[in-house]
């Protein structure tokens, strides 16, 4: 682990590898942060980070514009050989990425370690 | 139609029928009231039923001879359909608005029958932040005393939120204005119905459920909302009321 920075907002960022960088979320990805979340992803992307893993230990409420945030921007890391993981992901946000059928289109995996397991990082 | 005078406001009905006559009663009650110095004039226009040109043009004469008296012209009993015209028309903010009118009539068009065994909510919110927040709380204590299965309290939670987004982001309406909303829940199903006062739009025309995917290939990040209603809903109906009030109502079944 090399830093973690807290940015002004619910996200945090912690970059794991030179090429994959974890965001945790606060409790909700919604219409007030959902931008920030396409800023950060875009962000990390633009500056070389393949994999991202989006660590939602914390997420009680996931909105459309929560979902887009990452539905939008994960094209670019597939594009450069890498993806976006989500982990750490509750049972009824789980529900609703499976009723919006999107949980096989997205890497969702268990825990932290799995995820970073799919970005060839181990810890 | 009388004009009554209290310490510093006019009340005037506006003529239903704008004959020249009427026009000229009306005018002369104004010149009246104007001479009394009042604080404000209040227009009772509960009897703009068509709202036509000649019912603008009217409004926009009070408003400019009351403004170079110095006296504000507040408009009461307005219905939906008059604040959209002159809304669209520009000239609802030259107007001081008496918005518990619009409020009422948002209230009725949620109201619940109330059928037996039926618990329920109705309450109304404007489009702040902090509004729709305290709407969403009142929400959540609301299906809390239901007990709800956790999946089914999730996706009714997701529903409102999309929803009341929806409106405030989308309908034109302005932060002050208001959305109503009710929750009837039965021992079989929840049944939501929002009212609003903004633009004719009616989302069971606009599902696409192949937006979610196209969307990642698209890059593209936001439009999801209605597609999401769709999806977790059972069944989504939406009216046009009076061509005034857009009505929503949203169905989910559960089980205890």
């Amino acid at each position: 682990m090399e830093s973690i920075t807290v940015v002004p907002s619910d996200l945090t960022q912690e970059i794991v590898r030179d090429d994959t960088l974890v965001i945790r979320t606060g409790t909700a990805l919604d219409n007030t942060n959902a931008h920030e979340m396409v800023d950060m992803i875009s962000s990390a992307q633009n500056k070389g980070f393949r994999f991202i893993v989006v660590d939602m230990t914390a997420l009680e409420f996931l909105s459309s514009a929560g979902v887009g945030s990452i539905l939008g921007t994960v094209e670019i890391s597939r594009e450069a050989g890498g993806d976006i993981i989500l982990c750490r992901v509750s049972e009824p946000i789980m529900h609703v990425l499976q009723v919006l059928d999107l949980a096989e289109f997205l890497t969702i995996k268990p825990d932290r370690q799995q995820a970073l397991t799919v970005c060839g990082v181990t810890e | 139609m009388p004009t009554e005078m209290t310490s510093n406001s006019a009340a005037l009905s506006l003529p239903g029928e704008l004959t020249g006559e009427a026009i000229a009663a009306f005018q002369s009650r104004l010149d009246y009231a104007l001479r009394e110095g009042p604080d404000e004039v209040v227009l009772d226009c509960s009897h703009l039923v068509h709202v036509t040109s000649k019912d603008i043009a009217l409004l926009w004469q009070v408003h400019e001879q009351c403004t170079s008296s110095g006296v504000a012209v507040r408009l009461a009993a307005m219905s939906p359909y008059l604040i959209r015209i002159l809304k669209t028309l520009d000239l609802y903010e030259y107007f001081k608005q008496d918005s518990n009118e619009v409020r009422s009539a948002l209230i009725d068009a949620v109201r619940p029958a109330g059928g037996s065994g039926e618990e329920s909510i109705v309450d109304v919110c404007s489009a702040t932040d902090e509004s729709t927040a305290g709407a969403m709380e009142a929400f959540l204590r609301f299906l809390n005393r239901l007990k709800l299965p956790q999946i089914i309290e999730f996706e009714l939670r997701t529903v409102f939120y999309e929803v009341v987004t929806n409106i405030r982001m989308h309908s034109g309406i302005s932060h002050e204005d208001p959305i109503a909303f009710s929750v009837v829940a039965s021992p079989a199903l929840i049944t939501l119905r929002f009212a609003d006062s903004g633009a004719p739009f009616d989302p069971t025309e606009h599902r696409n459920d192949d937006t979610l995917r196209t969307a990642a290939t698209d890059g593209r990040t936001r439009g999801f909302g209605i597609t999401m209603i769709h999806k977790l809903a059972d069944s989504v109906r939406y009216a046009r009321e009076g061509d005034e009030i857009n009505v929503l109502e949203i169905t989910k079944g559960w089980s205890r």
